[in-house]
Formats: C-alpha cells, sequence, structure tokens
C-alpha cells in the first residue's frame, strides 16, 4: 500500500514540477541551487527536490526554450552561479499550464463535493 | 558574511566531483558545463550546511554530510544521461565496423600468441604443421578457447569502461537504451554475435539488421536483445538549440563525410595518450598503405614483365623457355629499374596527396601565380643541389684522395657514347623521381604532419627513423651499422633544410644530386642497371668487438652532415636574429 502511494506521489511530482520551476522563475531569475531551496521552503517540503533532480529537470527546460542561462559571479571563494531566467515562450506555456491545472484540480473538488451531497 | 572553505573541504568536493563526472557519458561541451553547473551546487549545497550550524568555515565534515543527503555518484550521472541522451548521436555503421575491426585484431593477436605457445609445447614444428598435426578434439578446444576469450574481453571491458579499445581509439560508448552504463547482462547479450561470430557470417546478418531495420535508433539485432545503444560523445547531433552548444551547422549532417568530420574534430582536441594512439595509427595506417601499394605495383610489373617475356619466347620459338629463373636479369635491366623506380615514386606522391586531401581535408597544391611558384621552386632546387654538391662531393673526393677507394673502371672509356648518355638520362629521371617521391612523402607529408602535433625537432627526428626503416634492406647484404647511422643523419640534415628553408624543392635538389652521384659513382657494383661513370672499389670496413661497423668514409660522411646541420643552425639563428623575419611554415 504504502509503496503504491510512493509511486503515485513520484509521478505527481514528476508532472508538477515543471509547473513549480517556472512559477518560481517567473517571479525572478534564480540560480540551481536557490531554485531547490525556493522550491522545498515556498511548498514546505511537499517537493523535496534534490539538486541533482533539479538539473537535469532545468536542463530540459532550457532545451524546450523554456527558459534560459547565464553564468554570473557568485561572492569571494565560490565558484559563478548559473542562473536561470523564463522566456516568453515559458511565460506563455506556464498561463496555460497554470489554467489547465485549475481546471484540473476545481474538477477534483467538484467530483468529491457531490459525492459528499 | 564572506565563508571560508577549509583546503580538506575543497578537496572533498573536487573528490566528489570526479566520482559523479566520471561516470558520466555526455558531449564533451555538455560535460565542462554540468561539471561546473555541478561544482557550484556542491559549494552552495556545503556553504548553507555550514551555516546551519552556525560556522563561517565550510569543512570536509560539511560536504560528506550534503553528499550523505544526495543519491551515489552513478545514479546522478545516469539521471543527467538520461536527459542529455538526445544530444548525444549515436554511432553509424562505419565508426563501429572500424572499432570492431581494431578489436578483432587486438584479439586475434593476443589469442594466437596464447594458442602459438600453448601449441608448441605439445606439438614441435611450424605453426602451420602443428595446426595440422592437432587432432579434431584440440580444434574444437582452440575454437572454445577463442571464443570463451573474446567474451571476457568485450564484456569486461565494456562493462568496466564502457567501451572496448577499438570503441576508445573511435571515441565511442556503449550505453543502455535510456542513458545508463550497461551491466553484465546487456554486455553479455549485446556480444553474443562479436564474440561467437568471430570472423562469421552472423556477424555481417547482425549489422545488416542495423542497416535495415533498426537503422533509425542505429542499433545490431543484438543490441536490440540487449536494449543498448552505441553513442560517441565526441560528436555532438544538430539540434535546433545547436548554436548554444557552439555547433557549427552542417558540420555534423551525418554520411561518411560528415562522421570523418566528426572524427577530425574529435582527432584534433585528442590529448594525451590518445592524441599519441592517433597519431601513431595515422602514421602506421600512411606506411601500411604506401608500402601495399609499392608491393601491389611492383608485383604487377614483375608479373606482366614475366608474362609478356614467355608470350614473347612461346610465340617466337614455340617452347616454354627452360632457362629457369626469368626473374633473372631484370634488376639489372635499366628500363625495368627505371619504371620500377619512377612508378614507386609516383606511389609515394599520390598516397601524401590522398592523405593530405581526404584525411586532412588540406589544399593541394599552394596558392598563388604559377610563375612566381615555379621560379621560386627552381631556386630552391639549385640551392639544394648546392648545398648536397658540398656534402657528396667532399664524400667521392675523401675516397678517392685518402686512397681508401680506387677506380676499378672508367665509365667513360668503357663505354659507346650513346650507351653512356641514354644511362645518364635514365639515371636522372630515376633519381629526380626518387626526391620527389621520398621528400614528399617522408618530409612534406610525415614531418609536416608531425611538426604540427609536437614541433619541428620532434618531427625531424621521428621522420627520420620513418626514412630509415624502409633503407635497411632484409633481401640484400646488410651494409655496416654506420652506413645506416649516417643515412638517420643525412635525413635530419634534410629534414632540417625544410624546416629552414620551408621548401620542398629544396629537400628535392639536395636527395635527387646525392642519389644521382652514388648511382654514378658506385662503390663495388653498377647499381640498378646503371652505367657507372666511375666504378671505385669498395672500402675496408673497421672492425670493433668483431662487428664490421663501416668504414672510415661513414665516420667522414657523419661529421660532414653535422658541419652541415650545424651550419644551417648558427644561418637559422642569425638570420631570425638580424632580419626578425617569421619563419617560413
Amino acid at each position: 500500500m504504502q509503496s503504491e502511494l510512493d509511486k503515485w506521489i513520484k509521478e505527481l511530482r514528476k508532472g508538477s514540477t515543471k509547473l513549480a520551476m517556472l512559477t518560481l522563475l517567473e517571479e525572478r531569475d534564480m540560480y540551481g541551487y536557490e531554485l531547490t531551496k525556493e522550491l522545498n521552503t515556498q511548498t514546505d517540503d511537499v517537493f523535496e527536490l534534490l539538486d541533482s533532480n533539479a538539473y537535469p529537470a532545468l536542463h530540459l527546460l532550457e532545451s524546450a526554450e523554456l527558459i534560459k542561462s547565464y553564468w554570473k559571479d557568485a561572492g569571494p571563494g565560490m565558484p559563478p552561479r548559473k542562473y536561470y531566467s523564463i522566456t516568453p515562450e515559458g511565460r506563455a506555456l506556464l498561463e496555460e499550464m497554470k489554467k489547465e491545472w485549475k481546471k484540473h484540480s476545481e474538477a477534483m473538488e467538484k467530483m468529491w463535493n457531490n459525492r459528499k451531497g | 558574511m564572506i565563508t571560508e572553505f577549509t583546503k580538506d573541504a575543497r578537496q572533498a568536493i573536487e573528490d566528489r566531483l570526479k566520482g559523479i563526472m566520471g561516470r558520466m557519458t555526455l558531449a564533451k561541451k555538455d560535460m565542462a558545463e554540468v561539471e561546473k553547473e555541478l561544482r557550484s551546487s556542491l559549494y552552495e549545497q556545503a556553504e548553507s550546511a555550514a551555516t546551519e550550524r552556525g560556522s563561517a568555515t565550510v569543512t570536509a565534515e560539511d560536504v560528506e554530510k550534503v553528499c550523505a543527503e544526495e543519491r551515489p555518484p552513478g545514479e546522478i550521472a545516469s539521471c543527467y544521461i538520461k536527459t542529455y541522451l538526445p544530444n548525444l548521436e549515436r554511432a553509424g555503421f562505419w565508426p563501429k565496423a572500424v572499432a570492431y575491426a581494431i578489436d578483432s585484431a587486438i584479439l586475434l593477436a593476443l589469442q594466437l600468441i596464447c594458442i602459438y605457445v600453448a601449441l608448441k609445447l605439445i606439438y614441435p614444428g611450424t605453426f602451420v604443421e602443428s595446426l595440422t598435426d592437432a587432432a579434431p578434439f584440440v580444434v574444437t578446444l582452440i575454437r572454445a578457447f577463442m571464443a570463451v576469450t573474446a567474451f571476457c574481453y568485450f564484456i569486461f571491458l565494456e562493462v568496466r569502461f564502457g567501451k572496448t579499445v577499438g570503441k576508445h581509439l573511435l571515441g565511442l560508448t556503449v550505453l543502455k537504451a535510456d542513458g545508463a552504463r550497461i551491466g553484465y547482462r546487456e554486455a553479455f547479450l549485446r556480444n553474443i554475435t562479436p564474440a561467437l561470430g568471430f570472423y562469421q557470417v552472423y556477424v555481417i546478418l547482425d549489422a545488416l539488421a542495423m542497416l535495415v531495420f533498426f537503422n533509425h535508433d542505429r542499433q545490431r539485432a543484438f543490441d536490440r536483445v540487449a536494449s543498448t545503444i552505441v553513442v560517441c560523445p565526441g560528436s555532438h547531433k544538430q539540434l535546433n538549440n545547436g548554436e548554444r552548444y557552439g555547433i557549427k551547422t552542417n558540420a555534423y549532417l551525418g554520411g561518411i563525410g560528415g562522421r570523418l568530420a566528426a572524427f577530425r574534430a574529435m582527432a584534433a582536441e585528442a590529448t594525451g595518450l590518445r592524441k599519441h594512439l592517433l597519431v601513431a595509427g595515422k602514421i602506421a595506417l600512411l606506411m601500411f598503405t604506401v608500402l601495399a601499394a609499392i608491393l601491389i605495383i611492383v608485383m604487377g610489373l614483375f608479373i606482366g614483365t614475366i608474362f609478356i617475356y614467355l608470350t614473347y619466347a612461346i610465340v617466337t620459338t614455340g617452347t616454354i623457355p627452360a632457362d629457369g629463373d626469368p626473374f633473372s636479369g631484370l634488376e639489372t635491366n635499366l628500363w625495368f629499374s627505371t619504371i620500377v623506380t619512377v612508378l614507386q615514386n609516383i606511389v609515394f606522391v599520390t598516397v601524401a596527396a590522398i592523405f593530405l586531401a581526404v584525411v586532412d581535408k588540406k589544399p593541394l597544391l599552394p596558392g598563388g601565380p604559377m610563375g612566381r611558384i615555379l621560379g621560386q621552386a627552381a631556386r630552391w632546387f639549385a640551392l639544394g643541389v648546392l648545398l648536397d654538391s658540398a656534402v657528396i662531393l667532399s664524400y667521392v673526393a675523401f675516397v678517392l684522395v685518402t686512397g681508401l677507394s680506387a677506380v676499378q673502371a672508367n665509365g667513360l672509356w668503357t663505354y659507346a657514347t650513346d650507351t653512356l648518355v641514354f644511362s645518364i638520362v635514365m639515371t636522372v629521371v630515376m633519381t629526380l623521381s626518387i626526391g620527389i617521391g621520398e621528400e614528399v612523402f617522408f618530409r612534406k607529408y610525415i614531418q609536416g604532419y608531425l611538426s604540427e602535433k609536437y614541433g619541428i625537432a620532434i618531427a625531424i627526428v621521428v621522420a627520420s627513423i620513418l626514412f630509415t626503416i624502409p633503407h635497411i634492406d632484409p633481401f640484400t647484404t646488410m651494409e655496416a651499422p654506420l652506413a645506416y647511422f649516417g643515412l638517420f643523419i643525412w635525413s635530419l640534415a634534410v629534414g632540417y633544410i625544410y624546416a629552414v628553408t620551408g621548401s620542398i624543392w629544396a629537400c628535392i635538389g639536395f636527395h635527387f644530386f646525392e642519389d644521382l652521384v652514388l648511382f654514378s659513382f658506385p662503390a663495388k657494383e653498377a647499381l640498378f642497371g646503371v652505367k657507372p661513370i666511375l666504378l671505385l672499389s669498395g672500402t675496408e670496413d673497421i672492425v670493433l668487438f668483431n662487428v664490421a661497423v663501416g668504414g672510415p668514409e661513414d665516420v667522414f660522411n657523419i661529421i660532414v652532415l653535422l658541419a652541415l646541420l650545424a651550419g644551417l643552425y648558427l644561418y637559422n639563428k642569425n638570420r631570425r636574429m638580424v632580419l626578425k623575419r617569421p619563419e617560413t611554415a
């Protein structure tokens, strides 16, 4: 039972990581580590994304041209950071995704409310 | 707050990075980017771990804590490979076939050594004799041994390194279809045909299955079974975001030309051992091609000559001539040796030109007005002749004046004028072709190529070694060691002339005149059917520890050549100092 739930949660995360990342980048440009940290804190660790998971996901977004990256120097003693910024295409997709997400969650709510009623 | 990293912490980060990157197979450009990104991430994570425990100094323990929270390096690497997989180009038929040929050669060499040693212990006689003597079960045993060793070779190397020796040389790596590293199961399955089908038809069928059915994924049938792919990380696949990776459009569009371009790019970037292996492989291929071409042409000429001779004999006499060896006399036939020599040197020039045009993709001829080029060539040629006359004429004068060698016969008195003129014309044709052929091949191509890779000094020495070896003629009596050493020094001098003048025509003039004099003033016996102008008697060799090392004239020759080298060196040094002119390439 537990493993079935785990599996489902994994799938759910996989589907929503892209949406969450684009949402964060819509606000401001972020570097990889900052992005995973924000994702974990803002969602109270619902996402629990590992760094090593985040980078390949970011790469996929980048090759789809939804986000862009650039290198920027960090503080003294630290290596340069790779910042990501959202592209107009990314913004457009994000709006569509948000709409779809709302549609789905409202539909779910409605189904559950109907049962109760 | 400024965070400090201890030396151990930095080291721990680099170790961790090495662990991850070592398990990664990505296009080169991606590798650098990913490494930079992962390093940055590790620094950030370690810093925040230190901040969490209220310290401004990041220690190795912080790094270890971060690593413990993450997944093992192998998993991280495979996660990356999966996402970058579309960027990796699949290896096509030719690179795979060449890699397999290399592996087969290595494997066969190792196997034959083992089999040879084992058979020697049981059966006496030659290898072929012992093979024919061997009992049937021994032959079965040999087959089994070959299959098992082939399996071990392919499976061990592919699991351990993701590639075999041949694949390494061609820059190929085996991966699971999802990008992960392959395990024993995959390695076993995908190597059933290469290991068992050694020299047999299954391998070809397997490869054909790739070309016919699975060409899109570039998988052999047993790649399909094992669910594996072969990629070449050295080259990038053309993607819509190709420019981001700095990929030149059209460079990797596929086809043999595209793959050659990718291979060339890989070879140009290669460093360390791989660079040396690639250079050595190319030189070996070059020498092999020249040798094979010369053998085929000379053999063809021999067979053709004998065929014509026999036909002529049968037609005129009606019987097959009984005088046995039809080869006798050919090597002293001036027509024959001139034709063979000219053909041989046409092969030298052609092979060098093919390598330059096809393998290196470089222009064959220099640009500029033809008249000027010819004028310059003629001047350099004359300079070469002049330089050599100092060397070779002093050599001839030395043996005559010191009385080491006496004139045995004077060609000017012995031969009729027309015979002598014909001989001289043929000698000029022969030696000119030798000068052009050998200089273009050994100096212009080999020395030029090596000096691009390793600089002039190494290039001259290696090219001279390669020049000297084929001159050691195993079929006739070996000359004294000093003579070969002298030839090596002679080659160094010519190589240095090329480096200093930048003109191959200077080397051609030098080489031409040297051979012209040697052929015209031979010692002991006439060469190649040339009528000598002066036939000299041989000199006595110096014997050291019961070995005839060579005559005093060899020592003299080496001294003169060393003096020439020193003179050229000083000239070049002064010229650069006074004129500050950049050296012509």
